[in-house]
């Protein structure tokens, strides 16, 4: 079987920092994996060079058996692979409905019509309707976007990412930035995301980690340090010297 | 062919030169603020209308009209600055930058046309400048060089502020993080205020040294707006390498162009811009964006 | 109930209502301007070839984000081809409207593919090049474009074959009123499609467009063929019903004077730019000076007071009062 994602050497430096250094990684379908690291240890780098936002030094990039390391950010996205942002970017003119009939129009190949037909927008309506409602906003179909709560629109944001029907769905710290009685509703969407998709999760709080993932990789410096699973990540000395390494460092810093 | 040559590179040089002292205010700002300001021209042209007023009405020495054009346009300018551009610092988008600064350029050339009327007005130069100098082996018109020695000792003085002085290093530490400057105590709308009255200084300055190159008359500011924001965009923003460079560059486009095909008017210099913006698209010396 | 004009994806709307409501609005709006300015036809004959200039900047200023100081290029050059088509002997109107809108959906293409590759101050810097461009040309290719004195002796055949164009002006401006009621109602529909949706979010946010699969690129470049349509429309208007092209047809001061109108409507929004073009035309008619200098001074302080107190343009006030008067209703 071929992996939904896999990455081999990639490296990407900003002057003479190497902020990803030769990271090779594999999600399969269904996967759930959690990407911690200390701050500053390249996580949203690695994002950013899976989903094409920047381009690597070295390395390759495969989605499901397809080298995509050429590739525009673009293409990729129609290819399967989606995510989300650290800090929410959604279309903040448009309602609701139209962030997330956008990525829907773009998977059943309609977002090139100059003219908009009845049977489309009725079926693109329904398609964004049963969205919102797994993630409970279907009252806010037409409220524009930027009249949510932060807490919704980070689900908005994510929303988006499922609406592309993607194979691989990476998600910057999806629960950055929310209100902690807002928090339940971005956990609850994680766990109701579709097994067959591979899902690849940037976050801080281990109580997400532990209970989201099965998997977890370690990132620090630019390298990948650890992979295995949540109990055992803990227990891992290389894994602890890194967080308290960056930790006094920071502390020296400040 | 060998003279004209000469004269072309002299011209080029030395128009390369003005459009360096006008435009690095507009750059330093695009650095620091990142604001497009459109109306970088007009100031450049209401320090032109001070000199030539200092010097024709009130008899001013150059040099005296040249330091009254700087002091009497970064007060005129400051208003603007208070009232109008501070919205603007950072977080506009291109749009709305695009929108008030042309507006304040419409504002200020219909007022400079109610107050001095719609001719080229005159900046008379002293007779140490009005003649040719002996470089050896052939004469140039001195104020060619003058303007050459003005654009380097720009250069070099803002060299030594950000690189050598306590102001540069805030300016700069406030390039690269405006809260980490902020949470460091140091006072960002002083500093961008500061900065605002150093480009426009700037701008006026080379408004005055320029003026036998770029005339000074009510259309100055949208005539050569173009050119100061393609320096920039050329040059990269907030290089000051970067802008003499494209200086000089765009310099030699628009005087060749001018020396051979006059009849062409433009044509050449702005298939040169677009030709450059798509070879350099982050600027001649610029970077990457991380 | 939502601010946001109701479009993709809808649920129940009147099949065809914002066309034949933008027909109906644009035919009534010319009923009345030739009532209220019978002795200014000429006057409100411009004014609609300059609307649909300020239109077609609104698809790629107002819907794309692309800040652009350079759209008077599309609306120039298809106004010289149908001048030139004209006096080749191409004659009939509704051909000659057709040969500036292919004329402005090429210069729109070029436009486009130099100016939608960048953003902020190279995008700028490239659209003001680009106009500027393609005055020098037009400034140069005299047996074209007539130079500094203009293209003259464009005289078109009468409209359907019956209507003249005569002195009093009628013809060419019912013909002017019908092109653009045509015009926005195409471009009613044409908003509110999956395609300019995609435009909208590659304004709001390119990246996250990307994002999501659309090819920004391409897309701003398509965007750019059609305002070319619409600005050609107006470019081919103002030859057939002047008779002249000039200079300024090209000039940088048309770009930025067109910007100003549509910011002062509401870009973003067909019916912003519609009113924004009108109402700063009879302004300018009434208001404009011997002294061109003051209404400069008068538009620039314009343009800050937009900024500063209203950006949005009127159309955002307009939404303000509706809003207020629904919560009264409710």
């Amino acid at each position: 079987m071929t992996a939904a994602l896999r990455i081999e050497g990639l490296a990407r430096h900003f002057g003479g920092v190497m902020v990803t250094n030769d990271v090779s990684l594999e999600l399969v379908s269904g996967d759930r994996v959690a990407l911690i690291g200390p701050n500053g240890a390249g996580k949203t780098t690695l994002v950013n060079l899976i989903s094409g936002h920047l381009k690597p030094n070295g390395g390759s990039i495969m989605l499901e058996g397809r080298d995509i390391t050429r590739m525009s950010a673009a293409r990729r996205a129609r290819l399967g692979l989606a995510r989300t942002f650290q800090i929410t970017r959604l279309f903040h003119s448009l309602t609701v409905g139209q962030n997330v009939a956008l990525p829907i129009l773009q998977g059943r190949n309609l977002s090139r019509r100059l003219l908009s037909r009845r049977r489309d927008e009725r079926a693109v309506r329904r398609d964004c309707e049963a969205l919102l409602d797994e993630l409970n906003l279907a009252e806010f179909l037409d409220t524009p976007v930027r009249e949510l709560a932060y807490g919704q629109q980070r689900l908005v944001d994510i929303a988006i990412g499922l609406a592309l029907e993607p194979r691989v769905l990476l998600l910057d710290e999806p629960a950055a930035g929310v209100p902690h009685d807002e928090a339940p509703l971005i956990l609850g969407a994680i766990a109701r995301l579709r097994p067959d998709i591979a899902v690849m999760m940037i976050e801080h709080d281990m109580d997400l980690v532990f209970r989201f993932a099965k998997r977890v990789l370690v990132l620090a410096e630019g390298r990948l340090i650890f992979a295995g699973s949540p109990s055992e990540v803990a227990a891992d000395p290389g894994v602890r010297r890194a967080y308290l390494g960056s930790y006094a460092h920071g502390r020296g810093e400040a | 062919m060998a003279l004209t040559l000469l004269s072309l590179i002299i011209d080029a040089v030395s128009y390369g030169m003005a459009l360096f002292i006008i435009s690095i205010g507009l750059s330093i700002m695009m650095g620091l603020m990142r604001v497009v300001n459109l109306a970088h021209g007009a100031f450049a042209m209401i320090g032109g209308y001070f000199a030539s007023y200092a010097l024709v009405s009130l008899g001013a020495p150059y040099l005296v009209a040249a330091l009254i054009a700087v002091i009497g346009t970064i007060i005129v300018s400051i208003p603007f600055e208070l009232l109008l551009y501070r919205r603007i610092y950072r977080k506009s988008d291109s749009l709305t930058q695009l929108l008030l600064t042309i507006g304040i350029t419409f504002f200020i050339i219909g007022v400079m046309n109610f107050v001095f009327g719609p001719t080229v007005k005159p900046i008379p130069l002293p007779p140490w400048l009005s003649g040719p100098v002996d470089i050896g082996f052939r004469m140039v018109p001195a104020h060619r060089i003058f303007v050459v020695i003005c654009g380097a000792l720009t250069a070099l003085a803002l060299w030594v502020l950000f690189d050598r002085t306590d102001f540069g290093v805030r300016l700069r530490a406030a390039v690269d993080d405006s809260d980490m400057a902020e949470s460091l105590g140091i006072r960002t709308d002083v500093l961008y205020l500061l900065t605002f009255a150093l480009a426009v200084g700037l701008a006026a300055f080379g408004g005055v040294v320029g003026a036998e190159l770029l005339p000074i008359e009510p259309y100055y500011a949208l005539r050569y707006m173009v050119i100061f924001l393609v320096v920039v965009s050329v040059g990269g923003a907030g290089s000051i390498a970067g802008a003499l460079a494209a200086s000089f560059l765009l310099g030699l486009a628009d005087t060749t162009g001018k020396y051979f095909m006059p009849e062409y008017g433009d044509f050449f210099f702005y298939a040169a811009v677009i030709a450059i913006v798509f070879l350099f698209p982050n600027g001649l010396l610029g970077r990457e964006p991380a | 109930m939502s601010l946001a004009p109701a479009r993709f994806p809808m649920g129940l709307s009147i099949p065809l209502g914002a066309e034949l409501a933008a027909l109906a609005a644009v035919g009534l709006l010319g009923v009345v301007g030739y009532v209220v300015f019978p002795d200014d036809l000429a006057f409100l004959t411009r004014l609609i070839s300059i609307t649909l200039l300020v239109l077609s900047l609104d698809l790629v200023t107002g819907y794309c984000g692309v800040a652009t100081l350079g759209q008077a290029a599309l609306f120039g050059v298809a106004a010289y081809a149908a001048g030139n088509a004209c006096i080749a002997g191409l004659t009939n109107p509704f051909l000659l409207l057709i040969v500036g809108m292919l004329a402005g959906v090429v210069t729109g293409i070029l436009s486009g593919l130099l100016i939608g590759r960048f953003r902020g101050l190279q995008q700028l810097v490239l659209s003001i090049a680009f106009g500027e461009l393609v005055a020098a040309l037009a400034n140069k290719l005299t047996p074209w474009t007539g130079g500094s004195d203009g293209l003259s002796g464009i005289t078109p055949a009468p409209v359907f074959g019956v209507f003249d164009f005569d002195l009093y002006g009628r013809t060419p401006y019912w013909l002017s009123v019908g092109t653009l009621a045509i015009v926005m109602a195409a471009l009613a529909a044409f908003v509110r499609s999956p395609f300019s949706l995609t435009c909208e979010a590659i304004r709001d946010d390119d990246l996250r467009a990307r994002m999501i699969g659309l090819a920004v690129y391409p897309r701003l470049i398509a965007m750019y063929a059609v305002s070319g349509a619409v600005a050609g429309a107006g470019g081919a208007l103002t030859a057939i019903t002047t008779g002249v092209v000039g200079l300024d047809s090209v000039s940088f001061e048309r770009s930025a004077e067109v910007l100003v109108m549509l910011v002062l409507g509401g870009a973003g929004r067909l019916w912003g730019a519609l009113m924004g073009a009108i109402l700063f035309q009879v302004f300018e008619h009434y208001v404009t000076t011997s002294n061109p200098y003051s209404w400069l001074a008068l538009v620039g302080l314009m343009l800050i007071a937009i900024v500063v107190f209203a950006p949005g343009g009127l159309m955002r006030g307009v939404d303000l009062a509706r809003r207020r008067w629904m919560r009264r209703r409710a």
